[in-house]
């Protein structure tokens, strides 16, 4: 599915672009990231893994739940995207789109391929649990206590309908216009609460 | 449209969440660029959501990015 196009966004600003932000450093823009990548230039992949490696893998994550399935995806969703770049259409969707999409297709494929219903089945729970426990501690950076921490302060702020409608647009790629048909709710209404949503989360975040 | 109204305006917000139009992703990108309080904006966002997900700390793991580069390597 690809993002929509919104109107109330049209033509807002006008101005030249930099190559160089003396704040934040070199800056890359999306166009020019591509054709890095296009020229399988080693920097396009670097600049690629620290801008989208973070939301690629928390989409992951939400589906497979374990960190060591969650890195494997990453690792095919980036083979991917670098296997079929010259695939990724501008005038159909954002890059970030795409690369959600193909993320989110490699996990249901892995979830629905035999070998890991077999998995399933086989597994000792007793492997299984601690390991589901254990699926937010990515490195000995964060801990659990600070994961939860943060999730904790994010759902005690977010009403339960701000995380809903966030939910199923950043981890399952609904549009607004999608999320506000399955929910029969307003466009207006949707929109406001992912917005104000985000905008809890970014106070926390920098508080 | 100025630094503060775009701020207010939620647009950032979609930016972050993929739900932009391509010319309109450009458009945020090119003022990022220039204007270091929507950067910041953006990057607080960003950071944020990967908190929000349990992912944040992805981009610090050397190993698996270089693994991750290692099989692209391979599949070339």
């Amino acid at each position: 599915m690809y993002s929509k196009n919104n109107t109330s966004t049209a033509k807002f600003y006008h101005l030249q672009p930099s190559s160089y932000n003396p704040a934040h450093g070199p800056i890359v823009d999306t166009h020019t990231l591509v054709e890095m990548i296009t020229a399988k230039n080693e920097k396009g992949f670097l600049i690629l893994y620290e801008r989208y490696s973070g939301i690629l893998y928390g989409v992951l994550l939400k589906y497979v739940v374990r960190k060591a399935l969650a890195d494997d995806l990453l690792q095919d969703t980036f083979v991917k995207i670098w296997k079929n770049i010259a695939r990724f259409d501008p005038a159909k969707g954002t890059l970030c789109t795409w690369m959600l999409r193909i993320a989110r297709n490699q996990a249901i494929d892995f979830l629905r391929s035999p070998s890991y219903q077999q998995q399933l089945r086989n597994v000792d729970l007793d492997v299984y649990l601690p390991q589901v426990d254990q699926m937010n501690k990515i490195n000995p950076n964060i801990t659990q206590e600070d994961f939860n921490d943060f999730k904790c302060q994010a759902l005690k702020h977010l009403n339960q309908k701000q995380a809903e409608v966030i939910d199923m647009i950043f981890f399952y790629g609904w549009t607004y216009e999608q999320t506000a048909t399955i929910l029969k709710l307003p466009l207006g209404t949707v929109k406001t609460r992912a917005r104000k949503g985000l905008g809890i989360i970014k106070i926390l975040y920098r508080d | 449209m100025n630094a503060d109204n775009l701020i207010k305006s939620g647009i950032l917000e979609d930016f972050v969440l993929g739900l932009l139009s391509s010319e309109d992703v450009q458009k945020v990108e090119e003022l990022s660029l220039v204007n270091p309080e929507i950067a910041l904006h953006l990057q607080l966002l960003r950071e944020g959501l990967e908190m929000y997900a349990g992912s944040d700390q992805i981009r610090h793991r050397i190993e698996l990015r270089r693994s991750i580069w290692a099989a692209i390597k391979k599949m070339e």
